[in-house]
C-alpha cells in the first residue's frame, strides 16, 4: 500500500533522482511531485546537472588506454625498480664492507705496529727485572 | 594473470572517467590515475576480498585529496579556457558550465557528486570511499546541486546576451 500521509523529505527526493528510494516510497514521491512543482523543478535541474556531467565526462570511458596505464607496463616498471634496488643494496653493501675494511686496517696496522714497544713498557712495571732481561733476550 | 589483476585492469577505464572529471586536466588524470594503480598492486597484501573497484575509488580519491592540500600549500592558477568564447552558445558551452560549475565546489561534495552520477556507485559505496556516514554523503550531494544550479541559473542570463 501506498503511504501517501507521510511527507516526502529533500533526501528522498534525492535519492528518488539517484535510484536509492525504496520501492515502496517511488510511488508517494512521483505523486507528491506532481503537485508541487517548485520540488519537481529542482528534481528535474538535478536530473539536468547529472546528463550533463555525464555528456562531458563519460566518453573518458572509451578512449583507448595509454600504455603507461596498462597492468604490464606498470608491474614491469615496479619489477625494474626492485631489481635495480636489490643491485644497489648489494654495491652498498660490498662497498660498505670495503670501507670497513679499510678503516680497521687504518685502526689496526699502527697498533700492531707499536705493540712491542707497548710491551716492553708494560712489562717492564709488572714483572721481575730479570725475567724481562730474559723475555727480550729471547724475543 | 590474477583475478585481484584482471579486476584492477578492468577498472582502469572508468578510474580515468573518474579522475579526468575530478581534476578536469587529462594529463593530471591520468598521472592519478597511475599513482592508484602503482599504489594498488604495491598494497595487494593490504586487500582483503570486498570490491576491488571501491578500493581503487578510495585510494584515487585519497590521492586526489593529498594533491589538493599540496597545492593549496603553494598556490598556482589553473588554467580554465576562459579566451574560448567560440563555443560559448554552440553545443560544447553546456559541457564548460558543468566543468566550471564543478570546479567551484569543495572537494568532498564534488567527490560524493561524481562518485553518485558519473560512476554510479550507491549511497552506501560512497559512504565507504570517503569514510563517512550515509548521512554525510546525502548531504555533501544535496549542498552540491544547490551550488551548482545557483551557477548554472546565474550563467544562464550571460550566455542569452553573448548570442
Amino acid at each position: 500500500m501506498v503511504d501517501y500521509n507521510t511527507p516526502v523529505t529533500d533526501g528522498e527526493l534525492h535519492a528518488y533522482v539517484d535510484g536509492e528510494l525504496p520501492p515502496d516510497r517511488s510511488e508517494a514521491v512521483e505523486a507528491w511531485l506532481a503537485s508541487h512543482p517548485e520540488d519537481a523543478g529542482r528534481v528535474a535541474a538535478w536530473r539536468v546537472q547529472a546528463e550533463a556531467i555525464r555528456a562531458r565526462y563519460g566518453a573518458t570511458i572509451h578512449g583507448p588506454v595509454p600504455d603507461r596505464l596498462t597492468l604490464s607496463r606498470i608491474t614491469r616498471s615496479q619489477h625494474s625498480w626492485g631489481s635495480i634496488a636489490a643491485a644497489a643494496a648489494v654495491v652498498a653493501f660490498v662497498i660498505g664492507g670495503e670501507v670497513a675494511g679499510v678503516i680497521g686496517a687504518l685502526i689496526a696496522l699502527p697498533v700492531a705496529a707499536a705493540y712491542p714497544a707497548i710491551e716492553r713498557i708494560w712489562l717492564r712495571g709488572q714483572l721481575p727485572e730479570e725475567t724481562v732481561k730474559e723475555h727480550q733476550q729471547n724475543s | 594473470m590474477s583475478t585481484f589483476h584482471r579486476d584492477i585492469e578492468v577498472a582502469i577505464p572508468a578510474l580515468r572517467r573518474y579522475a579526468r572529471a575530478l581534476t578536469r586536466d587529462a594529463e593530471t588524470a591520468d598521472d592519478l590515475v597511475q599513482d592508484t594503480l602503482v599504489r594498488a598492486l604495491r598494497s595487494e597484501h593490504l586487500f582483503h576480498g570486498g570490491d576491488v573497484r571501491s578500493w581503487l575509488y578510495t585510494i584515487l580519491t585519497n590521492l586526489n585529496r593529498n594533491r589538493l592540500r599540496s597545492l593549496s600549500r603553494r598556490p598556482t592558477l589553473t588554467p580554465i579556457d576562459d579566451n574560448d568564447t567560440a563555443g560559448a552558445s554552440g553545443p560544447e558551452a553546456g559541457g564548460r558550465d558543468i566543468e566550471r560549475a564543478l570546479a567551484l565546489l569543495v572537494d568532498e561534495q564534488r567527490t560524493a557528486l561524481l562518485l553518485v552520477v558519473l560512476e554510479g556507485l550507491t549511497y552506501r559505496e560512497v559512504a565507504e570511499v570517503q569514510g563517512v556516514p550515509i548521512g554525510t554523503v546525502m548531504s555533501r550531494l544535496a549542498r552540491a546541486r544547490v551550488q551548482i544550479k545557483t551557477y548554472l541559473d546565474g550563467e544562464r542570463p550571460a550566455l542569452r546576451r553573448i548570442k
